[in-house]
């Protein structure tokens, strides 16, 4: 599959600024703690994230003239505004690291991460959709954007801070992740009918998808056990529900499932050229 | 290496142009992909002037086109048609075919034989014979190849005789034939059974004299079409001149087992009949012509016609000295044989219901204005000896001859749409011809059989003499010419031929199958690389094409490879070849002639000063002509301006219709058209392949649809149900072309199956079918298609073999494969006449041909 | 006024010859896998009455040009003659246009590391000849100039068919002359 670097690229990318998201979130209720790691976890898959876009350009030296069509072009906007938060994680995790203490600039760093991040989002959910590529289409791929992000990016932050959430209760994180899941779940059923009925590209997409069912359905079990395997009752903690090897088998398991649907997603291109081309 | 000159776009000779191609073909040799040399050149050229030269397309591909190639520093840019005039459909522009346009690939392509080649294992005598075409190639010097071809020439005739020679007919055979003489062969490879029979029947011998022109053509109301496919066997304007005859209002119907893009065009009605069936369909065509026909109510007959021109319609009007019950007509009518021959009896055989026979019938009306069009394909068949004259008869019957609007004749290759004389020729090259003092000669059919068993029937060399059978011991095959070994019927056997004798020699301009599977190539140049010439092809226009390039690696031309032999040999070269390349073709310029505005009288075309001659430094007269030579060598073309009530049109057998005692026809007995023909039917009888009636009569081929079942009574199949034919196929020119990479990826040459056999069978499109005949077996990628006539398999023509040697396979789709070497009636070559099984395929597919390793050998 | 240069196909004459395909390859000396006018073949109907069309197709100038609007760097640009043009200064090959041109037109080439595309013969153009496929075809069936001379030549063409995708979206600078089989729904793509 020739989209293999723009599918870390995307994955990586909603990676980081999810935890970015729950860095924010989580500094706003728990103030004393850093989230160290989970910073420098955003950072390093946002660089991997824009390394591997690069890769995907046949001249990746001339990467800056894809600046040139902000406002109009989506994916000139993508491009900015994936660079910017790049720049502001990377920008955070060496704050944390060199200078950690100065609350203000953290503050600031972390909201407007996690503001051009979920911006960064649409952009990219803009780009795929005004496509001529009818799979992508819709709602659809926002919804599986996000909830992306959020859950990934939700588990990928408590497996980075475990250690510093050990007495928290994270319930509230499961909770998002199941909410995130249970919705890409549900919107993806429509779109998946939606598609047999609308034209030629569409049902050839429909066509991929149904030969990939066996595909399509580990994705679902990975993703769905990862999440009821995070949400597993732990004995031994009370306060905090997770246990740590849950957590982090959930985490791979979550990370892969969404791996193969973002697989998927590419997978299924088929544009409205079919009959021409 | 040039490379970095080529990336800088430093310079841009002749030289780093080959030395490039020659390094990309190395770095190649697996993926092939296309030009090797792409955007380098046409950026460095950018920018360059260059010159359009007139570029040679001289296939034998039944159109003709000017085309023209852009050069710059020698190197070709790119290439261009016709636009030496504005076009319009009276005067059309030549323009060139989807091959034309890719003939700098070939002429360019990595798979240039660059250097004479040998094999390595060969030694005098043969050395591993049975490594020919899977042997490694060693590069020799042109000295080193022509000693040892000369030296093995010498022993052969020495040990044996000149008649253990065997060569196509090219310059070498010049040479041969005064060493004393070589074996040839003879067929009739294109035009089937029209080859012979037309010749005394009081027919068109020449295929442009059998049908009116293309501007008379368009006040037909009616065309009908056996077996006509011009969208592909005829590139160029033919399809184009069909398309004005429907815009001005005709109607089409076709008979054809193929539902072709010609019919697609014309919307044409399309009646599916068998293939190797139009005899029995036109049987019943005439029976119901005379069952329906009523002088006053409804008078479908030109009786008037068949009296005054034609003999043996029926019995009264047989020749003196015949059986008056062997008339056509009470054949027909089943009067003694009590078999009539109507729309039930040709349905059963040809596949088409009663009632479209009876249509069809009516279609041809004769107060209607009706062509009655045929290809040659429904006669490059077996036991289809007397189908050219069914032709002639029904025309006769219909009275569709020798006026405006009506015709019924070939309208097939260069001539398709256009009948009439040349109105413009080149002329002669003066070279002596060179008789040939050995007499045997194979007919194509028997050819590979007669070098494996060691005997022949000798029919003295298309003369049509009495058979004789006579024995004969080859030891030499020299291929200076043609694609025999591809291009002719039992490609199994002629490979088997190719291991058996002790020397083989092939020029070729590519690894062809001759080369593939030869001891010594020689490579030559192609047109492209030579002084320059003439072609002709329609009668309204001929192309003079100069040279583009100087002859590319090592090549050669075959009459130089013919003078070195030659002195090698002991033979004065002068003697086949008294002048030199240019006086030769200076002697086609001062030669050729137009056709006055009168429409009759010849005339000088070419203008020729002093200066010219001085210039060329040739021998030659001043002349006045029509354009002056720079003017010609410019435009590359010389074309007739025709319109509507000009000079030039043509009826085709006007003078006869109008005056048959007067103006009798030159080829028969009688000076009549002869339905019945006593030499006809003797000639063939006497050949010694198969019996004919010198009336045309149904008779099941060896391999037709009767041969495809067990039973015919029972309508048991057999172990080959289906029919093939070989459509020529717009990827080549028979096999030339084959091995372009543009026209490879283009035309991908699947294997055409009908809906219902591959529901049957139970085929998807792309999936790999394994094709097997009495004489082989050949593998394609499927295209299931409604087009084709349940029952029928399109194979196309001319694919190169890719002999799997373990299986026995051919992976490459070869139609000789499968058609084998079956001889019947004149010696035709009944190529689609055959019949295969089909089956899916279960071992690994097939990958596309243009991912296919190209042959390169250096 | 700004002008808009479009191609007409007449699809009735066509026979599929491909000759535009590869005069075209020609002209702009394309490798084997890169295709900028492309024909195809339909096939309609079932035996004995099947039907059969070719499609000749390139990129169609089009009015509201997806893959302009899409394209971060300006390499794809309109000029004021409607013709949709590729700087290859500037492409840095991300591929989008790819996705966004309705007709699948732009194509990947893996050695340049950018896109590639049909321009309208620009150099020809402007030297006043037509576009080398236009010349090319011995059936006369592609023409080539202004939209709206073409349309009024050429009242009874289309520029939608069910085998395309729907013209709103890009407004296509291309006329089509149909063949009644290839209005109708069931037409199956096939090799020839
Ligand atoms: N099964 C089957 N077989 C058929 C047919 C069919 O329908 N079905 N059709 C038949 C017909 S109609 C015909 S006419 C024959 C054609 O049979 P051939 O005439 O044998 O076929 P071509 O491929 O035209 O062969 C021309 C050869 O000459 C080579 N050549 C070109 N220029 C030169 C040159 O300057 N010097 C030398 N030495 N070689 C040169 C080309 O590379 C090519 O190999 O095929 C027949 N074979
Ligand atoms: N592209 C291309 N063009 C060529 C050539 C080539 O190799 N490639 N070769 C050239 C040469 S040398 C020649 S001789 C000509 C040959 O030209 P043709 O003989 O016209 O060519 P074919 O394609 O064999 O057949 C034409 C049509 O006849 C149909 N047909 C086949 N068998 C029968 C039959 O028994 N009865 C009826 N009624 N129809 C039948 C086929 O389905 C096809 O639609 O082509 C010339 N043009
Ligand atoms: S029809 Fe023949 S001469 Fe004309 S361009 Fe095609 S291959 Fe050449
Ligand atoms: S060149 Fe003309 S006839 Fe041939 S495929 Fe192209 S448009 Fe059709
Ligand atoms: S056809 Fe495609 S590439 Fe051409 S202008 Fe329209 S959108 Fe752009
Ligand atoms: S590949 Fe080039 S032309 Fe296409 S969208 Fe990207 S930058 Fe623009
Ligand atoms: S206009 Fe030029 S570049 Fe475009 S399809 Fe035609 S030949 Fe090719
Ligand atoms: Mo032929």
């Amino acid at each position: 599959m020739g989209e293999i670097s723009l599918l870390i690229f995307s994955f990586c990318m909603q990676a980081a600024i999810g935890i970015v998201f729950f860095i924010t979130i989580s500094k706003q209720l728990y103030k004393e703690k850093t989230f160290k790691t989970a910073s420098y976890a955003a950072a390093g898959l946002s660089v991997i994230g824009i390394l591997a876009s690069l890769l995907h350009l046949g001249r990746p030296m001339a990467f800056l003239n894809s600046l040139s069509h902000l406002g109009t072009s989506w994916l000139s906007n993508e491009a900015l505004l994936c660079g910017f938060f790049a720049g502001i994680a990377v920008l955070y995790a060496l704050v944390q690291h060199f200078k950690p203490g100065n609350a203000s600039l953290d503050l600031l760093m972390r909201w407007a991460g996690s503001l051009v991040g979920l911006i960064a989002v649409f952009s990219m959910g803009k780009l795929y959709s005004s496509t001529t590529v009818p799979v992508w289409q819709g709602a659809n791929t926002f919804i599986d954007f996000y909830t992306t992000t959020l859950a990934i990016g939700a588990l990928l932050f408590i497996a980075t801070s475990l250690k510093e959430l050990h007495n928290v209760d994270k319930k509230i994180y499961g909770a998002i992740v199941l909410a995130a899941v249970i919705f890409q779940a549900v919107s993806a059923i429509p779109h998946a009918l939606s598609l047999g009925k609308t034209g030629m590209a569409a049902q050839a997409s429909a066509a991929i998808l149904s030969g990939m069912t066996m595909v399509i359905a580990l994705k679902w079990l990975l993703i769905l056990g990862g999440t009821a395997l995070l949400l597993w009752p732990a004995k031994q903690e009370t306060v905090s529900s997770f246990k740590s090897g849950n957590a982090y088998l959930a985490c791979a398991l979550l990370v892969f499932g969404e791996l193969i649907g973002r697989y998927v997603f590419y997978a299924a291109i088929v544009t409205t050229t079919i009959g021409i081309t | 290496m040039d490379f970095i000159d080529r990336i800088t776009g430093a310079k841009l000779s002749r030289r780093s142009f080959i030395l490039a191609s020659a390094a990309a073909t190395a770095g190649l040799s697996l993926t092939g992909c296309g030009s090797s040399l792409t955007q380098a050149t046409a950026d460095q050229a950018a920018g360059k002037e260059g010159q359009w030269i007139t570029a040679a397309c001289w296939h034998n591909c039944g159109g003709r086109c000017l085309n023209k190639a852009y050069v710059v520093d020698g190197v070709v840019i790119r290439q261009k048609t016709d636009d030496t005039h504005p076009d319009s459909p009276d005067y059309p522009q030549q323009r060139a075919c989807v091959r034309g346009r890719a003939q700098r690939q070939q002429v360019f392509g990595a798979d240039r034989l660059k250097y004479p080649m040998k094999r390595k294992n060969w030694e005098p005598g043969g050395g591993k014979k049975e490594l020919r075409g899977q042997d490694e190639w060693v590069r020799v010097s042109w000295d080193e190849a022509l000693d040892a071809i000369a030296g093995e020439i010498k022993r052969i005739k020495t040990e044996k005789d000149n008649r253990s020679l065997f060569a196509d007919g090219g310059p070498v055979s010049k040479v041969l034939a005064l060493y004393g003489g070589y074996v040839s062969h003879w067929g009739t490879t294109s035009r089937g059974n029209w080859t012979y029979t037309p010749d005394v029947i009081g027919y068109s011998p020449e295929s442009n004299s059998g049908i009116n022109d293309r501007l008379d053509m368009r006040n037909c109301e009616t065309v009908i079409m056996f077996g006509l496919n011009p969208a592909w066997s005829s590139a160029g304007n033919p399809a184009y001149n069909f398309l004005q005859v429907k815009k001005a209002g005709a109607e089409f119907i076709a008979v054809d087992p193929y539902y072709n893009d010609t019919y697609g065009l014309l919307e044409a009605d399309w009646i599916p009949c068998r293939p190797v069936t139009d005899t029995a369909l036109l049987l019943g065509v005439a029976y119901t012509l005379l069952e329906e026909d009523d002088p006053i109510h409804n008078p479908l007959i030109d009786w008037e016609f068949l009296k005054k021109n034609t003999l043996g319609f029926d019995a009264e009007s047989m020749p003196e000295g015949t059986n008056p019950q062997d008339n056509f007509k009470d054949y027909v009518l089943g009067t003694y044989d009590g078999v009539p021959k109507n729309a039930e009896w040709a349905a059963e055989i040809s596949g088409v219901a009663p009632d479209r026979i009876r249509y069809l019938a009516r279609a041809m009306n004769k107060n209607k204005k009706v062509a009655i069009l045929t290809g040659w394909a429904s006669a490059r068949t077996q036991n289809t000896d007397n189908l050219p004259q069914l032709f002639m008869t029904i025309g006769a019957m219909t009275g569709h001859m020798g006026k405006s609007g009506h015709m019924c004749g070939i309208s097939c290759h260069s001539r398709s749409s256009n009948g009439g004389d040349m109105l413009v020729k080149p002329g002669s090259n003066k070279l002596p011809s060179i008789k040939n003092p050995v007499d045997d000669s194979f007919n194509d059919t028997e050819m590979w059989r007669a070098i494996v068993d060691g005997k022949y029937n000798w029919t003295g060399d298309q003369k049509y003499y009495k058979g004789e059978t006579r024995d004969i011991d080859i030891r030499l095959i020299y291929h200076d010419s043609g694609a025999a070994l591809q291009s002719r019927d039992g490609m199994t056997k002629g490979i088997e031929a190719h291991r058996k004798v002790d020397f083989v020699v092939s020029h070729g301009q590519f690894l062809t199958t001759n080369a593939k599977y030869s001891d010594f190539v020689l490579p030559v140049t192609t047109e492209w690389e030579k002084i320059g010439g003439f072609l002709t092809g329609n009668r309204e226009m001929v192309i003079m094409y100069s040279q583009i390039t100087e002859p590319m690696y090592e090549c050669q031309s075959d009459e130089w490879i013919a003078r070195e032999l030659a002195k090698r040999l002991g033979i004065d070269p002068a003697q086949a070849f008294p002048i030199d390349a240019k006086q030769q073709f200076f002697n086609q310029i001062a030669g050729a002639t137009t056709t006055h505005e009168d429409g009759k009288s010849k005339i000088p075309m070419v203008t020729l000063t002093e200066a010219d001659i001085a210039e060329w430094g040739v021998q030659g007269k001043p002349q006045e002509g029509r354009i002056g030579l720079k003017e010609f060598q410019e435009k590359g073309i010389f074309q007739i301006e025709r319109k509507p009530g000009d000079n030039y049109g043509f009826i085709a057998f006007k003078e006869f219709r109008d005056d048959p005692v007067g103006k009798p026809r030159p080829n028969s007995a009688s000076g009549k058209m002869e339905i019945y023909s006593q030499v006809l039917g003797d000639t063939i009888n006497n050949l010694g392949y198969s019996k004919i009636k010198p009336i045309p009569t149904h008779i099941p081929p060896v391999e037709g649809y009767e041969a495809t079942f067990k039973d015919w009574q029972t309508k048991a199949k057999g172990d080959y149900p289906y029919q093939v034919i070989n459509p020529h196929y717009l990827r080549r020119s028979h096999t030339v072309f084959d091995n372009v990479q543009w026209l490879r990826e283009t035309w991908p040459n699947p294997v055409y199956i009908s809906t219902q056999d591959a529901k049957e069978k139970g085929l998807a499109d792309g999936d790999t079918v394994l094709l097997t005949s009495q004489h082989g077996k050949t593998l394609r990628t499927a295209c299931i298609t409604d087009r084709f006539m349940p029952g029928v398999i399109g194979l196309p023509h001319g694919s190169w073999v890719d002999m799997d040697e373990k299986t026995g396979i051919d992976t490459g789709g070869a139609d000789n494969i499968l058609c084998g070497p079956v001889s019947t009636g004149q010696g035709v070559s009944g190529w689609n006449s055959c019949i295969c099984n089909m089956e899916k395929y279960t071992g690994a597919s097939l990958i596309p041909d243009v991912e296919k390793p190209q042959r390169i050998i250096f | 006024m700004m002008s808009q240069y479009g191609f007409y196909f007449d699809m009735t004459s066509c026979i599929g010859c491909r000759t535009c395909q590869v005069s075209c390859k020609d002209k702009n000396d394309l490798k084997v896998g890169t295709i900028f006018r492309r024909v195809k073949a339909f096939e309609t109907g079932s035996y004995p009455q099947p039907g059969i069309f070719h499609y000749s197709s390139t990129c169609n100038h089009c009015e509201s040009p997806k893959c302009v609007e899409g394209c971060p760097t300006q390499a794809l640009h309109k000029l004021e003659n409607g013709i949709v043009d590729h700087d290859k200064t500037k492409c840095i090959g991300c591929r989008y246009c790819t996705w966004s041109c309705p007709y699948g037109v732009p194509q990947f080439i893996e050695e340049l590391g950018q896109i590639s595309k049909c321009n309208m013969c620009k150099d020809l153009i402007e030297k006043g000849e037509n576009p080398v496929c236009v010349d090319a075809c011995p059936m006369r069936a592609l023409e080539w100039g202004e939209l709206e001379d073409l349309k009024a030549k050429h009242g009874d063409s289309v520029s939608e068919l069910p085998l395309l995708p729907v013209s709103s979206v890009t407004k296509p600078a291309l006329l089509i002359k149909a063949k009644n089989i290839a209005k109708q729904k069931g037409f199956r793509e096939k090799e020839i």
